[in-house]
């Protein structure tokens, strides 16, 4: 069944009900403002409720006490509303979540807020932050421990770190930072294991983790101390009997709890003198060696496995090195590795597969193999050996027939990768990287190049636009063009006898005005010429200079004057240009 | 004297200017004084100035033998001389994370990414920084299916779509003053068409870039308030941490208004940030 709204606002109501009343005994009775805590005396692995209560003074942002010594988060405000007797009362409280940064006694300060002009100030105390040690382990609810199996162990050693969680109470939001092992290799060893311990008379839950460590150099290292942060669920009760709405009223609430192991120190010691074909192993070893066959014939094959097992860092086995076996043909197989976490410690094992393919027939002896290993136990190098194995080699029948298919195992363990340390990417390195800047990286730049194509695009467009109006108008083709036509006959003018010359010269000048106003040119009278050219409002001196100067032609074409050629040149060019330009206009 | 040792002393004067210098106050105030104090000392010398090439490898050689202040001073002075490559902010980075500058790290690598948005080395980077932040934020920035969508606008360089608006309208009135001599071609309309969308797309792009950037403020101190309002006396609504990565909403008097991912707003100093822009 769900609870109503109602219900859903009892139980909050006695939840603010039983809060206020839990920091009664704190509070600073008639003040405006007053500062609570939920515990002046914690361990450094818990966290304080602190809540500054501002009364009848709404808008008023009360500053902050001083809070050396703590990571101080925000935990929401709640405004309260009460009318007793017709009189209102209100307040505001904020609230704020202290985290200790260290140990020691600190001081809240004084937290003040001003109402009506008038400054009020809460009262200062002390909060008492003790190690989390300073209380008994068996008394904690929760608590933390690391350990490791050795603190002196060799170089390559495997030392078993196991990290355990122990806990009485609910825990919710668990985040764990794991230790940093700076300095080792790291293998997990297995899944999270949880079980139930005995601890001083109490009983726990504990979850449990291990890994197997392998130290890379000697010296000291240290394991850092992981941290694990939990939010601890602190159950308790509405007052009177159970009844069916004692869900509903049981109030949950979690406190955020920063559990934080021990830092482990190791001396790493270095390995002795390592003897000729040291392995590198360390640890306690094993190696085996077996053939498939012992009786086969010439060009046969039969498979030569070699096994290293043992306890250890046996994620670095390698191959260990075979005698010269110039009687055989090998042919190497994929070597296959398995290593087991599951365990309390790593052990492991690689098997090294080869087929031998006798090439003479007779008895043959694969010799010993041997294995150098540091063994921590006995604090010396041990060397592990295989016996020799005999074979019997018939003459082949035939031709050579390398039977491999035998030594080729389907299934290669494959071991996947594993990230043991990360790194920034180191630094890049081209001149390139100081070549100076593009000169497209300026504005100017960048809008001249986006300009430049629309402008170039509305040139050809125009450009285009004209040409075709000139294709098309023959009027405005003949105006455009008379100058150019009219000097060109004007050119010619040498080339005629001297009694054409007016003839010629009138006509050039008569066309020239035609071309230009669009009418027959030819056919003008210098009366007509002026008639027109005063039409258009040419500059009357030039009209009169061009009518002149065609009557003279006309007077020279049908009387006896005569009209030197360079005469007309010197009179009707500038003529020309002029009237050129003033018809243009 | 030959040029090289020119160099050598050059730079060693600097690391001599600065350690005579009074301690730097802690936050941005010491950052400011940085690329002045490198340019000053760089002059020491002879009154060639020493080419860009130099300087890079000399800022380089300064960080492979683990001297991360100077090749900091370096690299900065090649950027404000206005190298202002991806692969310089990158290599800032990398020096300011060896010299322990977390924020100033995160915010070259953000430059750096906004120069080379498809860079693998730099977003490897900058993810290696942003773990080791103390702040669980998010770093602002566009959603997946943002990013998806607008795949050119986060996907290019501010370069890369300058280039890019600049080619597709170089094509697209060249293709437009083609039509002008052959009006009835089918295929010349629709590649006008084809252009023009992401031409469009380009240039509206360039202008969110350059009207509306996005804007990022990095935390540099080891730890900052961020309050309710400007000044001092306002309540401090909560604390960042280096490294932290949030929106900037706005600038008043020295002081930044930030909002978290979640739109919790405060008011930092602006001395205590780092602004990426872009």
């Amino acid at each position: 069944m769900r609870p109503s709204a109602a219900r859903r606002r009892i139980a909050l109501s006695v939840l603010a009900a039983s809060l206020v009343w839990a920091l009664a005994p704190l509070a600073a009775a008639a003040q405006r403002i007053s500062v609570t805590v939920n515990r002046t005396e914690v361990t450094i692995e818990d966290q304080i409720l602190l809540v500054i209560r501002v009364e009848g003074a709404s808008g008023a942002d009360p500053e902050l006490p001083t809070l050396d010594g703590f990571r101080v988060t925000p935990a929401g405000q709640e405004t309260q509303m009460s009318f007793v007797n017709g009189r209102s009362t209100s307040s505001v409280s904020y609230r704020f979540l202290l985290t200790p940064q260290r140990t020691g006694t600190f001081e809240v300060g004084v937290a003040t807020v001003v109402v009506d002009g008038e400054t009020h100030a809460s009262k200062p105390f002390q909060i008492r932050v003790l190690e989390a040690s300073e209380r008994p382990q068996e008394e904690r609810d929760l608590f933390v421990t690391a350990r490791v199996s050795t603190t002196t162990p060799w170089v390559g050693q495997q030392v078993i770190h196991t990290w355990r969680f122990y806990r009485r109470v609910q825990v919710t939001d668990a985040r764990l930072e794991p230790p940093a092992f700076d300095g080792f290799l790291v293998e997990e060893l297995g899944e999270l294991r949880e079980y139930q311990a005995t601890v001083g008379g109490r009983q726990y839950l504990v979850s449990e983790l291990r890994r197997a460590l392998f130290p890379q150099e000697a010296g000291k290292l240290a394991i850092t101390p992981s941290q694990l942060t939990v939010e601890a669920v602190l159950q308790s009760q509405g007052r009177g009997s159970r009844s069916l709405f004692d869900d509903f009223f049981s109030q949950r609430s979690t406190e955020r709890r920063v559990l934080r192991g021990p830092t482990l120190e190791l001396e790493v010691r270095p390995l002795p003198p390592a003897p000729p074909g040291f392995s590198g192993l360390v640890g306690e070893f094993d190696i085996g060696a077996e053939l498939s066959r012992r009786d086969l014939k010439v060009g046969e094959s039969a498979t030569f496995k070699v096994t290293v097992a043992g306890r250890g860092n046996a994620m670095l086995i390698g191959e260990p090195a075979l005698p010269p076996l110039s009687e055989f043909k090998v042919y190497d197989d994929r070597p296959s590795s398995s290593l087991d976490r599951s365990g309390n410690e790593l052990s492991g094992s690689k098997v090294f597969s080869k087929a031998l393919v006798p090439l003479a027939a007779g008895e043959l002896v694969i010799p010993a193999l041997a294995l150098t290993y540091f063994d921590p136990e006995s604090e010396d190098y041990r060397t592990a050996r295989t016996s020799p194995i005999s074979l019997r080699v018939a003459p082949a029948d035939g031709e050579e027939d390398l039977g491999l298919t035998e030594s080729l195992a389907p299934t290669a363990g494959k071991v996947s990768v594993r990230i043991v340390a990360d790194d920034i990417l180191p630094l890049y390195k081209e001149l390139d990287a100081a070549a100076p800047p593009p000169a497209l990286g300026r504005t100017w730049a960048l809008t001249g190049g986006l300009l430049l194509p629309p402008v170039l695009y509305l040139a050809v467009a125009l450009g285009l636009r004209r040409r075709q109006r000139f294709a098309l108008d023959a009027n405005l083709r003949r105006r455009r063009r008379a100058l150019r036509t009219a000097l060109k006959k004007l050119s010619k003018l040498a080339a005629a006898d001297e009694r054409s010359v007016a003839d010629l010269a009138s006509l050039c000048l008569r066309e020239f005005v035609g071309d230009k106003l669009g009418v027959e040119g030819s056919a003008l009278t210098p009366a007509e010429v002026a008639g027109k050219l005063g039409e258009r409002a040419v500059d009357e001196q030039l009209a009169r200079a061009a009518t002149e100067l065609l009557r003279r032609l006309e007077a020279a074409q049908y009387g006896a004057a005569r009209v030197a050629v360079a005469d007309a040149r010197a009179e009707l060019e500038p003529l020309l240009r002029k009237l050129d330009k003033e018809l243009d206009r | 004297m030959r040029p090289r040792a020119w160099l050598t002393a050059a730079i060693l004067a600097a690391a001599g200017a600065a350690a005579a210098q009074e301690p730097p106050a802690p936050g941005g105030a010491a950052a400011t004084g940085e690329p002045a104090a490198a340019e000053a000392a760089l002059q020491v010398g002879p009154a060639r100035p020493f080419s860009a090439p130099e300087l890079f490898i000399e800022a380089n050689a300064a960080y492979e033998a683990g001297d991360y202040p100077t090749a900091v001073r370096l690299y900065r002075s090649l950027i404000e001389r206005g190298h202002d490559s991806g692969f310089l902010h990158f290599n800032l980075g990398n020096a300011y994370l060896r010299n322990g500058e977390l924020g100033r790290a995160i915010a070259a690598y953000r430059r750096s990414w906004l120069r080379l948005p498809r860079d693998e080395d730099v977003q490897a980077n900058l993810e290696f920084a942003r773990k080791t932040t103390q702040d669980a934020l998010a770093a602002p920035g566009p959603s997946a299916v943002t990013s998806t969508l607008f795949f050119w606008h986060y996907g290019l360089s501010l370069a890369e779509l300058q280039r890019a608006a600049l080619a597709l309208n170089a094509l697209f009135w060249g293709v437009l003053a083609l039509r002008l001599w052959r009006r009835q071609s089918e295929v010349l309309r629709w590649t006008t068409f084809l252009i023009l969308l992401p031409l469009i797309a380009v240039l509206a792009s360039l202008a969110v870039r350059v009207v509306e950037p996005q804007r990022v403020a990095v935390v540099v101190p080891q730890e900052i308030n961020a309050q309710s309002g400007p000044g001092e006396d306002a309540v401090v609504r909560f604390k960042l941490h280096a490294g932290s990565e949030v929106a900037l909403r706005g600038r008043r008097d020295g002081w930044l208004r930030i909002a978290l991912p979640d739109g919790q707003q405060g008011w930092i100093e602006a001395e205590h940030a780092e602004i990426v822009e872009g």
